[in-house]
């Protein structure tokens, strides 16, 4: 079997050999130990060694075997051959000689180039990866920021709502509460065959603090109200002129009982000038944003008190207002002016709108809320506002109601209703009177007595008050004579002027005309009432 | 004078009220009886003419109202009228006591 097989084997060798290097286009060059080619294939020139045979120096012939070790095997896998096709060559010394074998390695060159492409394009794709990963970061990111700013507006919504609830409950209650007594106190006083006279303390207290519940519903509205101009800038000022006591006097009505409810002291500090000062200012801004910071003050405030200072120096006004409550920290001090903000004390809900609305209508009127204020030290909140003194002419409109303290009058009125009512209205603001009821006995005690002022009724038996203003008239009587009727004819009117009178009220009158009309006569008159 | 409350002299007039509600029906009735009686006419005009007075002062606004139109109807001679709106004041009258 041995010996059958060895010509087969070498035939077979060979023929495989031969398909081999076929396939691979394998050629060669065989070197001798002198480093002369002794033969070559003859396919060497597919490879572009066209000019290259037997006796050159190989070194000369081909040119990457310049500088080759040629005592020992050597593999190049991929190298350009002179014709540009990718070629794999094999050095195989063989004792002192050397076989050169050249194969073709376009396939080779081909898959190699696939994978630097493919590795190029993995390279892209990573880095395109990490650019689009990086871009999701920050997507993420933002989106993370976006939702705690929605989670946010969503809490803040929800503690609005509830303060809001919470703000609008309190004295809607209370005025419930209150209309309540006051329809116990009416029909009690109704079962009992009593005046509601003997109630009208009760009455009386249960209506101040129906009228304190509904100013306080009152500015909570305006709150919410400004808050929607805020955000379409219409919140307007509208400066008039106003006497400082009368805001100061509102804020006091307003505040004392909620601060004497917490058993906290509320002290105002007003110096004597700035009270009775009349100013130029949007007097309905300054009450709200009093309001609001004193409001605050006393709500926060537990145990101690709020001390209010109000000056007035120069056309400048200046509100300081401290309390002792538990203060701000540093860092919520920062956002105490933003829209819906509260403090972490939810017992103490609110809309979060006071400080907002206060600080945008201070920046309208030309100043500027600060806010001073540490954890455990209580807050100080300060503003200085613009408010230049009235013009004189408007100062002498606005002055207090002429004072009749003192004045002594003849009241000619024969309804006893009408004279009961003026008799008390008049001596209750300090006045005397003397009442008479009709216009004979009128002549008869002005001529017995000195007066002031003489208030006459027309309508009245045995002397009218024509006839009666005649007969003084006929006395040269100089005291000034003010007519009263209900009559609202021009013809009454222009008559009593005729006759000489100082002035005319058609009834009904009030106790603030009777002291207009009384201190415009007795100026014309340059009547002194306290000679 | 001044002793007596404000509350109590605004009660005593509100008392008042039903006996000026009579007196007005009374000046109605001789109205309606005897339409050219000079001096039921003068009567019911100063009736009003006071009433008109008092009831503002002491804060009825709609009575002193009433009256004042009332008072108007008679001195122009629109006695069916002026029947009318008197008629209307003693309700009011009624009413407010």
């Amino acid at each position: 079997m041995a010996g059958n097989s060895t010509p087969s084997s070498a035939a077979l060798l060979h023929n495989v050999t031969d398909i081999v290097a076929k396939r691979q286009r394998l050629a060669y060059i065989y070197v001798d130990s002198n480093g002369l080619i002794a033969s070559l294939s003859s396919n060497i020139s597919d490879y572009g060694f066209v000019d290259i045979k037997v006796g050159d120096e190989v070194e000369d012939a081909v040119d990457f075997m310049v500088g080759l070790d040629t005592e020992m095997e050597l593999e190049l896998p991929l190298i350009g051959s002179p014709a540009g096709i990718p070629v794999s060559v094999s050095l195989v010394p063989q004792e002192s000689a050397l076989l050169i074998l050249i194969a073709d390695a376009s396939r080779m060159a081909e898959a190699r180039q696939r994978l630097q492409q493919q590795a190029n394009d993995n390279e892209l794709l990573l880095y395109e990866q990490r650019r689009l990963m990086t871009q999701l970061e920050q997507v993420q990111a933002e989106l993370k920021q976006k939702n705690s700013q929605l989670k946010e507006a969503s809490q803040s919504q929800t503690r609005f709502i509830s303060g809001v609830s919470h703000e609008f409950r309190t004295p809607l209650t209370s005025i419930l509460g209150y209309t309540e007594l006051l329809e116990k106190a009416v029909s009690e006083a109704s079962a009992s065959d009593q005046s509601v006279a003997d109630h009208q303390l009760k009455i009386d207290s249960s209506l101040v603090a129906v009228q304190r519940s509904s100013r306080h519903l009152l500015s909570l509205v305006e709150n919410l109200l400004d808050h929607g101009k805020l955000d379409a800038e219409e919140l307007v000022i509208r400066p008039e002129a106003v006497a400082l006591k009368d805001v100061v006097d509102d804020i006091r009505f307003i505040m004392l009982p909620l601060a004497d409810a917490k058993g906290i002291k509320l002290r105002f500090t007003i110096p004597t000038s700035p009270a009775s000062e009349i100013v130029v200012m949007d007097a309905s801004r300054l009450r709200q944003c009093l309001i609001n910071i004193v409001g605050n003050a006393v709500k926060f405030t537990d145990r101690g008190g709020v001390a209010v200072t109000i000056d007035w120096r120069e056309d400048w006004l200046s509100v300081s207002v401290q309390d002792t409550g538990p203060g701000i920290g540093r860092e919520q001090l920062t956002k105490i002016q933003l829209p819906f903000w509260q403090s972490d004390d939810h017992t103490k809900a609110g809309t979060g709108l006071g400080l907002t609305i206060t600080a945008r209508l201070l920046e309208l009127m030309g100043s500027e809320l600060r806010v001073e204020s540490e954890l455990g030290s209580g807050t100080l909140v300060q503003f200085e506002l613009p408010a230049p003194s009235a013009p004189q002419a408007v100062k002498s409109d606005l002055a207090a109601p002429q004072s009749i303290v003192g004045l002594r009058f003849l009241l000619a009125e024969d309804d006893p209703d009408i004279a009961l009512l003026l008799c008390h209205l008049l001596e209750h603001q300090g006045a005397q009177v003397v009442h008479v009821s009709n216009g004979a006995l009128a002549v008869e005690a002005a001529l017995a007595q000195d007066f002031d002022i003489v208030l006459m009724d027309l309508h009245m038996p045995v002397l009218n008050g024509y006839q009666a203003i005649e007969e003084f008239n006929a006395a040269n009587y100089s005291t000034p004579i003010v007519v009263m009727s209900a009559s609202s004819l021009v013809t009454d009117r222009s008559t009593a002027y005729e006759l000489g009178c100082a002035g005319y009220l058609t009834k009904p009158v009030n106790i603030a005309d009777i002291a207009q009309v009384v201190a415009e006569v007795l100026d014309s008159e340059g009547h002194d009432p306290s000679s | 004078m001044s002793s007596t409350s404000i509350e109590a002299i605004k009660d005593r007039y509100r008392h008042s009220l039903p006996d000026k509600a009579n007196e007005l029906r009374a000046l109605i009735k001789k109205l309606k009886r005897d339409p050219v009686a000079e001096q039921a006419l003068v009567n019911a005009e100063a009736f009003l003419h006071r009433l008109a007075g008092s009831s503002g002062m002491y804060g009825y606004d709609a009575i002193c109202e009433c009256s004042q139109s009332s008072l108007g109807m008679l001195q122009q001679g629109q006695l069916a009228a002026a029947a009318l709106a008197m008629q209307e004041l003693t309700e009011l009258l009624d009413r407010s006591a």
